[in-house]
């Protein structure tokens, strides 16, 4: 078994430790002896979709994200095809954003996004900062997500998509309606920086569980000694909840 | 002014630091009275920066007492306007005249526009920016061009000295009328080296993406921009030759109108040379005579925080600041080819550090430590789960790694477990570094 891990504009979108979550897949796959090819996609690079497993798209500050932003309108058809057809799909802050219908800027301006998510942004007036704790199901069972987040834009969900999980501790999309990130077939969206994957290995590993069965049909993951990353995931908790 | 020296000394009693207290209150009696302690002083230099500004002043200030020079310096580290205020307190008699003749002093970088409403310096030296406490300042783009509009606003007879190979700086100074003095690397045998805290640089000009024919570390290097005319000025001074021998002294040649001047120093990593060449090229610019900068960089003995060493119990350990990836890069480089290490690294996350610790994942961890190279590592702070999960991932055998969140546990424990004559080596991010000296003091006691 292998996975292909696409990595989208590691030079461009570098900011807030992202790329500790390709560090988190590639660690994963490697302790269960599953094989993986870490692809890196930059600025008009030709890619064919087709051929990733877990995509990867993360945040940037404003310049860094018009130049990503010009360079996804042009692949829109095929990554909109590819997560249709089931491709895993993490954006995070920026990335996420860019992945929904517009931006609306603090001018009304509306800068139109790639419409793949069916969410949309609004400028705020207001940083929406710190540690954020999240309550979500993974394969059935309540579980809980941490992570930081900073962003202004605030993002609101339409009806093809379900959120991530309900905010326990922080902000989430909006700071308004408790909801935390987006959900639609395989592909997430979410302002959680951390990384998210390294202190949330439930996460990591249905990310992984969801390529591996579209990819090779029903798989089940050897459970990893999460120790490390269960305490860390608590001292998360433990620090910001219930204060 | 009387009123407040003795707060002065009344917050030291109360065991505050006094490093910033008495300047909060003196900002609020009276906003002008910079102004008039900048009269009585012949030189004020300010240091502006994310990486190097403390050391960079620091052998500033060395320099200047080497050639004579009675000198106020804002050295605890507290470089927001309160900070510089307390500064020029403590310098000052009780009847308001200034003990001093000359200032250095070390500003933070997004404090910058706001001090430079107070006092106007006769020459500024802005080291780089880096990537740094994002949450805290917004982001890199937005410090810069608040920085560039006050450039604007200082006077013609300010001196302006920049470092060359760093983009961000110079694009500042690229439309300003002004003359500016730019210092840089001309190594040849240099090699590029790219690290993953690389941050791609865009022209400020016209957008294009810069390109580099050479990269001495993170960003900095030989650059020019694609498209328009934005591209690396050519230093006026500038680095040669680095000779490192192996009795940890290096010298280094640096150039300036054709003539070389060799200098011996003390300090080793890469980050510091660029310091060094920082400090050299602000001396020379205000007529500094040459025997007297070699003098203050020879001698001069790194600010603790900055790889310092001390001796506790017969163990020895060393402290060096790690406040973003660049700066936690260099620092691991430098203790790249200790076998057999002993490590505690401190982090963190108050408002001061940044209250986001994600940066911790773009440090190198995998390229400087070695897994056989390490005897343990204990990870200490409110982030030490963070940290020790960061080196587990980066291939650290978790059997190494020990957690142990209250900082004056962990170097109890650490330095327990070293033999005599061994050496741990102390990684504190800023607030951990305040605390893990406050623990110090008490051991010295």
């Amino acid at each position: 078994m292998k996975l292909t891990i696409g990595h989208m504009y590691p030079d461009l979108l570098n900011l807030y430790g992202d790329r500790g979550n390709i560090l988190t897949l590639a660690y994963r796959l490697q302790a269960r002896n599953i094989g993986y090819e870490i692809k890196e996609i930059k600025v008009g690079q030709k890619i064919n979709f087709d051929d990733i497993d877990i995509l990867f798209l993360g945040g940037g500050s404003d310049r860094e994200q018009k130049i990503v932003a010009e360079d996804l309108s042009k692949r829109r058809e095929s990554l909109y095809k590819a997560v249709e057809d089931g491709m895993v799909l993490l954006s995070i802050c920026g990335g996420y954003q860019l992945l929904g219908k517009y931006y609306k800027t603090g001018t009304g301006e509306i800068i139109p996004g790639l419409g793949i998510l069916d969410i949309w942004t609004e400028a705020g007036n207001k940083r929406l900062i710190g540690n954020i704790i999240v309550e979500t199901e993974i394969k059935n069972k309540k579980t809980t997500l941490v992570g930081f987040e900073n962003h202004s834009g605030k993002t609101y969900l339409g009806r093809n998509v379900k959120p991530l999980g309900r905010v326990l501790s922080g902000n989430g999309n909006n700071g308004e309606d408790r909801l935390e990130g987006a959900v639609y077939k395989n592909a997430y969206g979410t302002y959680l920086h951390g990384p998210i994957l390294p202190k949330n290995p439930l996460f990591s590993d249905l990310l992984i569980e969801k390529a591996l069965k579209r990819k090779y049909g029903e798989t089940s993951l050897k459970p990893l000694e999460d120790e490390l990353e269960n305490m860390a995931h608590m001292s998360i908790i433990k620090r910001f909840l219930n204060r | 002014m009387a009123l407040s020296k003795s707060i002065g000394y009344l917050s030291r009693k109360l065991g505050h630091g006094g490093s910033s207290f008495p300047g909060l209150i003196i900002n609020k009696l009276d906003q002008n009275f910079l102004d008039y302690f900048h009269n009585q002083l012949k030189h004020v230099i300010m240091v502006t920066g994310t990486n190097g500004k403390t050391t960079t002043s620091g052998i500033i200030s060395n320099i200047l007492k080497s050639a004579g020079f009675k000198v106020l310096a804002n050295d605890e580290g507290a470089n927001l306007i309160s900070g510089i205020t307390t500064a020029f307190i403590n310098a000052s008699t009780i009847d308001g005249e200034i003990d001093a003749d000359a200032a250095v002093l070390e500003v933070d970088e997004a404090s910058l526009p706001h001090v430079l409403k107070y006092i106007k310096p006769d020459l500024l030296l802005i080291t780089n920016f880096f990537r740094d406490q994002l949450d805290r300042y917004g982001e890199l783009d937005k410090i810069v061009n608040t920085i560039k509009d006050a450039l604007s606003t200082l006077s013609k007879n300010t001196k302006l000295v920049l470092n060359a190979d760093d983009p961000f700086v110079t694009s500042m100074a690229f439309e300003l009328q002004k003359k500016v003095t730019y210092y840089g690397l001309e190594c040849e045998f240099l090699e590029s080296d790219m690290a993953p805290s690389f941050e791609q640089k865009y022209c400020s000009f016209c957008g294009s993406k810069i390109e580099y024919q050479k990269i001495y570390f993170a960003h900095l290097g030989k650059y020019y921009c694609r498209t328009c005319r934005f591209k690396r000025p050519k230093p006026q001074i500038s680095i040669k030759n680095i000779e490192e021998s192996c009795s940890g002294e290096t010298i280094i040649t640096i150039q300036k109108e054709n003539k070389n001047i060799e200098i011996k120093a003390t300090l080793p990593g890469f980050y510091n040379y660029y310091n060094i060449l920082a400090a050299t090229s602000a001396c020379l610019e205000i007529g500094i005579p040459i025997e007297s900068i070699m003098k203050g960089v020879a001698n001069f003995k790194p600010k603790e925080g900055r790889m310092q060493k001390l001796t506790i119990n017969g163990r020895e350990i060393t402290v060096s600041l790690v406040k973003n990836p660049a700066g936690f890069d260099a620092v691991l480089s430098s203790l790249k080819n200790i076998n057999n290490k002993k490590m505690l690294i401190i982090i963190n996350d108050n408002y001061a550090d940044g209250r986001d610790v994600s940066w911790l994942w773009d440090v190198d961890f995998e390229r400087y430590l070695k897994n056989e190279h390490i005897n343990f590592i204990i990870t200490s702070g409110l982030r030490a789960y963070d940290m020790a999960l960061r080196l587990k991932y980066a291939g650290i055998d978790q059997k190494k790694i020990r957690i142990i969140p209250e900082i004056n546990k962990a170097l109890q424990s650490g330095l327990s477990i070293i033999p005599e004559n061994d050496i741990l080596h102390i990684l504190p991010n800023y607030t951990s570094f305040l605390e893990l000296k406050g623990i110090l003091k008490k051991y010295s006691k």
